[in-house]
């Protein structure tokens, strides 16, 4: 009796598998399209449910639609080097024909990506890049600090010359494309008259940590007056700050994030303008690099992509609305 | 113990040696087995090399280090939840003590593991003294430690992960390979073989079971229970150092953000392969086999084209799973 019940549990766990196995099958739609110069290309991203690497992903499957090549999604859950690595290597093991990474950490994505090429693989990285990218065919980023550049000229616009103290909320040191956010918007901010800039801290990521900062910066800044934030849950966790601190009104947030939720933030006001990067531009170049590289043609080793601002005034204009982060691919 | 209720009537000599050996684990190693061959017929090329077996040990080796002094303290009825950041922090500080000397040669490196270790130790002695002596309970005492010892991380390292470490280092215990198997693993494979052998046939480790199955009991027979229980949570703090020096010369970076869920991935693994939560049940064997799990469903659903979410939700329902098979097991003894 006791011992069928434990059958029967060993029974639940194995199905539970199956069942992972099975269900999720079903959602995977790997038909081969046109014949010819079709392509595996997986993408990983470095973190998932993150509209941002969505937009990257329709970039690519846009480019693997024309010649039929299939786009395998694998996204680590968190943005982290030991979350991000296991996922390559199973990645490798399917030995697709190219893989596009937006490697987590500069340095300790290198062995496991010349893992890769050593086996045929072709790499193209997106987005983030390595300390050493010789490995990659090519790497496609989006100039951020360009993008710093133009958040602080909006931040400086939006104040008009209001004085006071600017933060910027970042995500963790050692990330290139937010430290360089931060350091073209520390360039361009010292342009702005009468602002005191008090640098950077990090979030780590955390929207509890990102409201803590800035409770804690307006208890210590009574003239706080702008919060650049480099990344969508430090907006939220400011946002979040501000709000219990009454403080919203006087506090211009630039944010960096054309997600859904960020759209909406400045549709209610709480967030006057988002950088929007191209992300979609940035998966489109790096797809086009890859099947470049596996056809054999030139290959453009570094690709960079713009960015602009939102504000409410231009936000629905087919321009901006063209390169809002979305997992909805844009028809095209 | 989990073929108590199967032979109770067969053997019941033979079943005193079997928890040693085996003992709660062969449930779970039947599924760890069914997961296997599952994932060989679905894709048998991709899945079933060397090379990818090998990325798998790779990637459960940190969690079999740290589940190895997990075991121990989950049989004396404690839990340690403080692992992941004294990973965290032992690399940080192995890496500024390893910057200081100059940041590379094998003295640098050495220094690094010792370091390490020593950090580790140092967190787990605290944890073993609040335990003990402050008599807080493990769980509070070493979810403290955990939120200390990720702070102080950060505090020494201003946030910026390290990346200073010795290549000699990184070329050896990082990606090195001695006839063809990665050091990760195969330091991983002797912690799990000494600490499995130190628990199955010495007196420390009858001593650690009878803390955990009545600590009263342990303690009117002579057993030390205050410093054994020391001595157990400084063994899991110098494992986590151990890991945390092999994180360090795998990934090249502190990775302060990257070991926030390992404390819970540790317990879900070792209470998987049949440690008991109550204390005083599991074996070294499990605890290998339930790390397997997670880390075999994450590299198999990848590579049969899930989303590796679905880990988590199959790695729920074998956790459950193990939980509710202690439970039948211990009410069959109590019944007795």
């Amino acid at each position: 009796m006791r011992l069928s019940r434990r059958r029967r549990a060993i029974g639940g766990a194995a199905a539970a598998v199956v069942l992972a196995l099975t269900m999720a099958a079903c959602g995977d739609d790997t038909s081969d399209g046109a014949a010819g110069d079709s392509f595996d290309i997986a993408f990983i991203p470095g973190v998932a449910n993150d509209a941002y690497y969505g937009s990257v992903a329709c970039g690519i499957k846009a480019v693997a639609d024309k010649s039929g090549s299939t786009v395998d999604v694998q996204a680590p859950k968190s943005f982290s080097p030991t979350d991000q690595i296991p996922i390559l290597q199973a990645v490798i093991a399917k030995k697709p024909d190219v893989i596009i990474i937006a490697p987590t950490d500069s340095k300790a994505l290198y062995a496991p990506l010349k893992q890769a090429t050593s086996q045929g693989i072709k790499v193209v990285l997106v987005d983030t890049t390595l300390e050493d990218p010789s490995l990659a065919e090519a790497e496609v980023s989006s100039d951020n600090v360009e993008a710093g550049r133009v958040a602080a000229e909006k931040m400086a616009e939006l104040l008009g010359g209001r004085p006071g103290s600017v933060l910027t909320v970042n995500l963790s040191a050692g990330v290139t494309t937010t430290d360089d956010r931060e350091k073209g918007f520390a360039e361009g901010i010292k342009a702005a008259p009468g602002v005191t800039y008090l640098g950077q801290q990090f979030s780590n990521n955390s929207v509890q940590t990102a409201a803590s900062i800035v409770s804690a910066t307006l208890s210590a800044n009574a003239d706080l007056v702008g919060i650049f934030s480099t990344a969508a849950f430090n907006t939220e966790g400011a946002v979040a700050a501000l709000k219990s601190a009454n403080a919203a009104d006087r506090v211009t947030i630039v944010g960096f994030n054309a997600n859904p939720p960020g759209v909406k933030q400045i549709e209610d006001g709480t967030v006057a303008a988002q950088v929007v990067l191209k992300p979609y531009d940035e998966g489109v170049a790096a797809a086009e690099q890859a099947v470049n590289a596996l056809t054999g043609k030139p290959v453009t080793k570094q690709i960079s992509t713009g960015a602009l601002v939102a504000t409410k005034d231009n936000l629905q204009t087919p321009e901006v609305q063209k390169y809002l982060y979305s997992f909805d691919c844009p028809a095209s | 113990m989990s073929e108590v209720v199967a032979e109770t009537e067969a053997a019941p000599r033979a079943r005193r040696r079997r928890p040693a050996l085996l003992g709660s684990a062969t449930d779970i190693t039947a599924i760890l087995v069914v997961i296997v061959a599952l994932f060989s017929v679905l894709d048998f090329d991709a899945f079933f090399t060397t090379a990818n077996l090998t990325n798998i040990l790779i990637s459960a080796s940190l969690l079999v280090v740290m589940g190895v002094g997990a075991t121990y303290v989950l049989i004396t009825g404690g839990v340690d939840l403080s692992v992941g950041a004294v990973l965290v922090f032992s690399g940080v500080v192995a890496g500024e003590v390893m910057k200081a000397m100059g940041g590379q040669g094998w003295g640098a490196g050495i220094a690094g593991i010792a370091v390490s270790m020593a950090a580790g130790a140092a967190w787990g002695v605290v944890n073993g003294i609040v335990v003990t002596k402050l008599r807080v309970p493990p769980l509070i005492a070493t979810l403290g430690s955990f939120g200390a010892a990720q702070g102080l991380a950060q505090v020494i390292t201003n946030g910026n992960d390290l990346k200073d470490i010795p290549t000699e280092l990184v070329d050896t215990l990082g990606v090195g390979r001695v006839a063809g198997v990665p050091w990760l693993v195969v330091v991983a494979l002797l912690v799990a073989l000494v600490g499995g052998l130190v628990l199955a046939l010495t007196r420390y480790g009858r001593r650690t079971y009878a803390i955990g199955s009545n600590v009263e009991a342990a303690r009117r027979a002579g057993i030390a229970v205050d410093r054994h229980l020391i001595s157990v949570y400084a063994m899991a703090g110098l494992l986590a150092g151990v890991a945390g020096i092999m994180s360090y010369a795998q990934f090249g970076s502190t990775t302060l953000s990257g070991h926030s869920t390992d404390n819970l991935a540790v317990i879900a693994a070792v209470v998987i392969g049949g440690t008991s939560l109550f204390g005083g049940v599991g074996t070294m064997f499990g605890t290998l086999v339930g790390t397997m799990i997670p880390a075999v469903l994450a590299n198999g659903l990848v590579i049969v084209g899930l989303n590796s979410f679905w880990r988590d939700f199959a790695v729920g329902v074998v956790l459950v799973a193990a939980v509710y098979l202690d439970q039948l097991r211990r009410r069959a003894r109590t019944a007795r």
